[in-house]
């Protein structure tokens, strides 16, 4: 038995996950996504990552991005070692797609924020 | 000076601002929107991190990503959006307000029939919590610290300390994790977390972050850049307890002790304030000076942009609308147990929809019944599970049941629900 | 009576044996050891009260509980000062300093400023309240009452020229009950004999109808019109700028190391950027100042340092509590032994200052502030307004005072060594008394020059006592402001929310004469920061203008001194 609080929105439910064979129990969650997100977390947490990469651009040398969906938590410290080396230079826009792949997971990493095409 | 004439002037371009000029606009005003600095958005913009946007698009968004929607939407009208203006003056002029504004491009003056003040607010600092010994580099609020991080791409050090539990600070602790600094821990002088508990949860537990409660920074040291600090444990009444000092070797200290909301123009317009800081004002926002709205953090403390974005559509609406006139102001009387209940009172004279009220709660509360009555009638009863004072609460009354005369009595009550 | 033998009588009985004198003169010295610094000073103050300055004191005594404290170098190390020989060496670069180098600036010299630190007036010159004093409690025939009278009358026409706000508002000191009238009436002809002019009683309801806040108690009051206030180090700074204009060379991050004495004549001067060989020396090094003497073979005072701390206020609350300056006495027969004088300013920016208290320090550096100082200045101030909150507080700070035992000022040419004059010993009121320090100081150099040479010191020609301040915006006429931003946009870009502070007044001030492109040094000069945001907001749009100015990458802007980075590096550099 795990007691968790779900982070899926801000009503906060504090969920209790049981592990019985495969299957998950999930109580003490009052939605659907409450019940999903507490059996990830007893198997295969995940979560989304938002960060900065680098950019050519003086004005905004810094461009909010996320991944496009969850990834696997334990892959964060390599996702964040793969974007350390990107260095955005071109004006893209928020929403555009900043790295394909991120760290081996098929999910894609996009800006968040139209300041480079503000600023230019 | 160049002056220009609108019914509604939104003063701040942030969340709430941008949504009450949506809402002037649609209701069929000529709105300016005034920013500050160059980019709409407000703090969103240095706001990385997601869970905006639950309530008011049904998504999961970013700080960016929610100012973005809103700024497309802003785009797309014709709202006049005076980016990079300050505004230097603030007054009334016979019937209509006048603001000056400065920027890029000179001085202008604008007038208009109504202001919503959309002015956010500023971080509690060092100083004013009464932290003491030297004034090195490396003490910022995490505000700041948001800003060197996210919009610069620059740590503001490599030791991170964290000093009080709010929602920036938590976010703040994580947001250095992941960009290579370490931070040693978050202390908060309250026995409780001044956060959302899920960004305990997700912000702290995930990277294994130590949270200390009852224990507080008591001293810093270092002349250049920040060498330690001494934290304290705190008694019942917050104060430090001697004897129980210990040094923490670091080069940041963040504070994340409390927001303020800013109402330097509001004072300018003679606005009273309340014990919040935010104005005292009635159910459709406008404040004790008619014609004068206030929204957002301006008005209260928000802990979701999402429901910055809701009252602040109310008070554009309302600013759209309003037309002078005699109010008929209840003053609500919560009983000691709410913390803040804003708006704190209701104009019986403007009642159209069910009037929405905002509260925390003084302390930490298992399952609560809020009682609303008027004139000793129950009008609303209201059950929450659990209230934290960092979680605001929402409830709205029924306005078919707000008959309103000025000796109208309207208490609110907390009982401990069985 | 022997007052060396008085002195040593009065030490015995104090310390017994642990405490030896030495007369030397002019002066005495006092050796041995003890335990906690109180005593330190204590037997310094006694030695020094016994020989009621026919001699003064020079306290060697170490402290056996503290390391002499280590003061703050400069990081620098280099030789563009190396085989230099300017006419003047002015060490210290305090309001007391840069007055002196603006004095001398009327004369065609060489002059050099040194100051160990990142910038002019870091020391007691930025951390006073500001006061211009009327100079009420100063005895006549003191170097202290002297100085505070002439420089007083010169700070209206020296602020004009120099283009610092200077406000005259003149300083309540208030009294409990009508009984003091007939005393205050009495008082009148002593302050005349004082050389205070225009001073004034006020009875219940004039002193109501000037300050409102004060404690109805306070009933009558003396009001004396001289009192006034200034920002020390906007005074300093454009003393500083001026005497730069007008050809004197400041040379910051510079500090003396020692000197090379003959024939009672500095030879050299050994400092982190080289040997110097100036002409004469003129020492202004603060609460250093005795260090400096001992270098030049001429030590005859020590300086035992003082710290004083005061609150700043929120500029809202201003107008409910002053609008001067006030004080009051006889209101609480406990009087708090670290706390005597101060007041509350209204300073000429228009925030109020609570301040300060005294506590005696071993450290000359101690900047740091305590909960109890301010604790102490907030229940001795509220007795005079008690509407005197603390949750006004924007911000503290602490400053270190010079005094030496005999409390007064030094204004002298040396006594073993004969091209040095010292400015030594200046407390409160230096601020007030710096002009015409700096005036008697130019006239030792000048004469000590003139008997080297055989001939006078000839007049700068291109004097020009009128400074150019850094324009506020915000201050301007409209049309002004808008003439102000057609030509330069960043007038029209504000940074600074609090105190209303364009991008273009951040560039301005790093465009001076005394430039200096650190954050805190920017916000002494334009105040981005001073607010009640404290640089929440601006404080990463200044840095990044002082990077753009300096073409320094972010990294190397410094809050202050060197080591002070306001950031450490960029994201995601380290990662695990």
């Amino acid at each position: 038995m795990t007691k968790m609080l779900c982070i899926v929105c801000p009503v906060g439910c504090r969920l209790t996950a049981v592990q019985e064979g495969g299957a998950v129990t999930v109580t003490g969650n009052l939605c659907q996504k409450g019940e999903a997100f507490g059996a990830a977390e007893l198997q295969n947490p995940m979560r989304t990552l938002q960060t900065t990469v680098r950019t050519v651009f003086p004005d905004a040398p810094a461009l909010p991005v996320r991944s496009a969906g969850e990834i696997p938590k334990g892959l964060i410290p390599a996702a964040l070692r793969e974007l350390a080396d990107i260095v955005v230079d071109t004006r893209t826009g928020c929403g555009g797609v900043i790295l394909d792949n991120l760290a081996g997971t098929g999910i894609s990493v996009i800006a968040t924020s139209d300041i480079l095409r503000e600023a230019e | 000076m160049i002056s220009s004439h609108y019914d509604v002037a939104v003063i701040g371009g942030g969340p709430a601002g941008m949504a009450a000029a949506l809402a002037a606009r649609e209701a069929g005003s000529k709105v300016i929107l005034i920013e500050r600095e160059a980019r709409l958005g407000g703090v969103l913009k240095q706001c990385v991190h997601d869970g905006f946007g639950l309530l008011r698009f049904g998504e999961r968004l970013t700080g960016p990503e929610y100012a973005y929607r809103y700024e497309t939407l802003v785009r797309n009208t014709d709202i006049t959006v005076a980016t990079g203006s300050f505004v230097t003056r603030i007054g009334q002029d016979g019937g209509a307000f006048t603001a000056a504004l400065v920027s890029r491009d000179g001085l202008r003056a604008v007038t208009a029939k109504s202001v919503v003040l959309a002015t956010g607010c500023r971080e509690r600092t060092a100083k004013q919590i009464g932290i003491h010994g030297t004034r090195p580099a490396g003490i910022l609020t995490a505000g700041t610290a948001q800003y060197y991080v996210n919009i610069l791409g620059k740590l503001p050090g490599k030791r991170c300390l964290v000093l009080g539990s709010g929602d920036i600070g938590l976010i703040m602790a994580r947001r250095l994790t992941l960009e290579g600094a370490s931070v040693l821990g978050v202390y908060e002088a309250k026995p409780t977390p001044g956060g959302l508990t899920r960004n305990v949860a997700q912000c702290l537990d995930d990277y294994d972050i130590p949270l200390y409660t009852s224990s507080t920074v008591t001293r810093v040291f270092g002349r250049n850049r920040l060498e330690a600090v001494e934290v304290s444990a705190v008694d019942a009444a917050m104060r430090p307890v001697p004897g129980t000092e210990t040094v923490v070797e670091c080069d940041c200290l963040l504070l994340s002790v409390g927001l303020i909301p800013e109402n330097e123009l509001a004072e300018k317009l003679g606005v009273p304030l309340g014990a919040g800081g935010g104005p005292v004002s009635d159910h459709n926002c406008m404040t004790l000076a008619d014609g004068v709205f206030s929204c957002g953090n301006a008005l209260h403390v928000s802990d979701l942009a999402d429901y910055v974005s809701e009252s602040a559509a109310l008070a554009g609406a309302r600013a759209a609308s309003y037309r002078p006139g005699k109010r008929t102001l209840v003053f609500l009387q919560p009983d000691e147990r709410f913390q803040i209940v804003s708006p704190q009172a209701i104009d019986g004279s403007r009642l159209t929809d069910d009037p929405v009220f905002f509260f925390r709660s003084a302390t930490e509360k298992g399952r609560t019944t809020v009682r609303a009555e008027l004139d000793g009638k129950v009008i609303l009863e209201k059950r929450y599970s659990q209230l934290r004072p960092p979680e605001m609460e929402r409830f709205s009354l029924p306005a078919g049941q707000l008959a309103l005369t000025a000796s109208s009595k309207l208490t609110l009550r907390m009982e401990d629900a069985v | 009576m022997d007052r060396v033998k008085e002195s040593v009588k009065r030490l015995k009985a104090a310390f017994g044996d642990r405490v030896a004198l030495r007369d030397h003169g002019h002066y005495v010295r006092l050796e041995g050891s003890l335990r906690v610094w109180e005593d330190v000073v204590r037997a310094g103050s006694i030695a020094a009260k016994a020989l009621k300055k026919r001699k003064s004191v020079v306290n060697a005594i170490v402290c056996e509980e503290l390391p002499a404290p280590k003061p703050q170098e400069p990081a620098v190390r280099d030789l563009v000062l190396d085989n230099t020989r300017p006419d003047v060496l002015i060490i210290g670069g305090g309001v007391v300093g840069c007055a002196i180098a603006r004095e001398l600036s009327r004369y065609k010299l060489d002059i050099l400023l040194a100051e160990k630190e990142y910038d002019v007036a870091l020391h007691a010159s930025s951390r006073n309240d500001g006061m211009v004093h009327p100079g009420i409690d100063l005895r006549r025939g003191s170097l202290k009452h002297t100085y505070n009278h002439l420089g007083n009358r010169m700070y209206d026409d020296l602020c004009r020229e120099l283009g610092v706000p200077f406000n005259r508002c003149g300083q309540y000191l208030c009294f409990p009950g009508r009984r003091w009238l007939p005393a205050l009436y009495g008082s009148l002809v002593y302050w005349a004999w004082q050389g205070l002019r225009g001073v004034k009683v006020l009875r219940k309801k004039a002193l109501r109808q000037a300050e409102p806040a004060l404690d109805p108690k306070l009933t009558s009051a003396l009001f004396f019109p001289s009192a006034g206030s200034v920002c020390p180090y906007g005074m300093t700074i454009a003393l500083a700028e001026n005497a730069a204009e007008n050809g004197a060379k400041i040379s910051l991050n510079t500090v003396v190391e020692g000197m090379e004495v003959s024939g009672g004549v500095i030879q050299s001067v050994a400092t982190n950027r080289g040997t110097l060989r100036p002409k004469v020396v003129v020492n202004a090094a603060g609460v250093y100042s005795d260090e400096v003497a001992a270098y030049a073979n001429d030590q005859f005072f020590s300086i035992h340092p003082r710290r004083g701390t005061n609150a700043l206020l929120d500029s809202k609350v201003s107008d409910s509590l002053t609008n001067s300056i006030v004080a009051s006495y006889g209101m609480s027969e406990t009087k708090t032994t670290h706390s005597k004088g101060g007041g509350i300013v209204r300073t000429a920016e228009g925030n109020i200052l609570v301040g300060p208290d005294a506590v005696e320090t071993p450290e000359k550096e101690d900047f740091s502030t305590t909960r109890i100082s301010i604790e102490n200045v907030f229940a001795k101030h509220r007795r005079t307004v008690p509407a005197l909150s603390e949750r006004a507080v924007i911000t503290y700070f602490t400053g270190v005072r010079a005094p030496t035992y005999e409390e007064d000022f030094i204004i002298q040419t040396g006594i073993s060594t004969r091209n040095i004059v010292h400015a030594a010993g200046i407390q409160s009121p230096g601020l007030t008394a710096a002009p015409a320090i700096a005036k008697e100081i130019a006239r030792l150099v000048t004469s000590y020059l003139r008997e080297q040479s055989g001939a006078a010191v000839p007049a700068n020609e291109s004097f020009n006592p009128v400074r150019k301040p850094i324009v506020k915006t915000a201050h301007l006429p409209d049309h002004e402001r808008e003439g102000l931003i057609q030509k330069n946009p960043d007038y029209g870009v504000i940074v600074c929310r609090c105190e209303e502070v364009s991008a273009g007044e951040v560039r301005d001030a790093l465009r001076r004469p005394v430039p200096c492109a650190t954050a805190d040094g920017v916000k002494r000069r334009v105040r981005p920061g001073m607010g009640r945001c404290q640089g929440g907001f601006c404080s990463p749009l200044v840095a990044r203008i002082i990077a753009s100015e300096t073409g320094l990458p972010l990294e190397s802007v410094m809050k202050s001194a060197e080591g002070s980075a306001v950031v450490v590096g960029g994201v995601k550099e380290v990662l695990p």
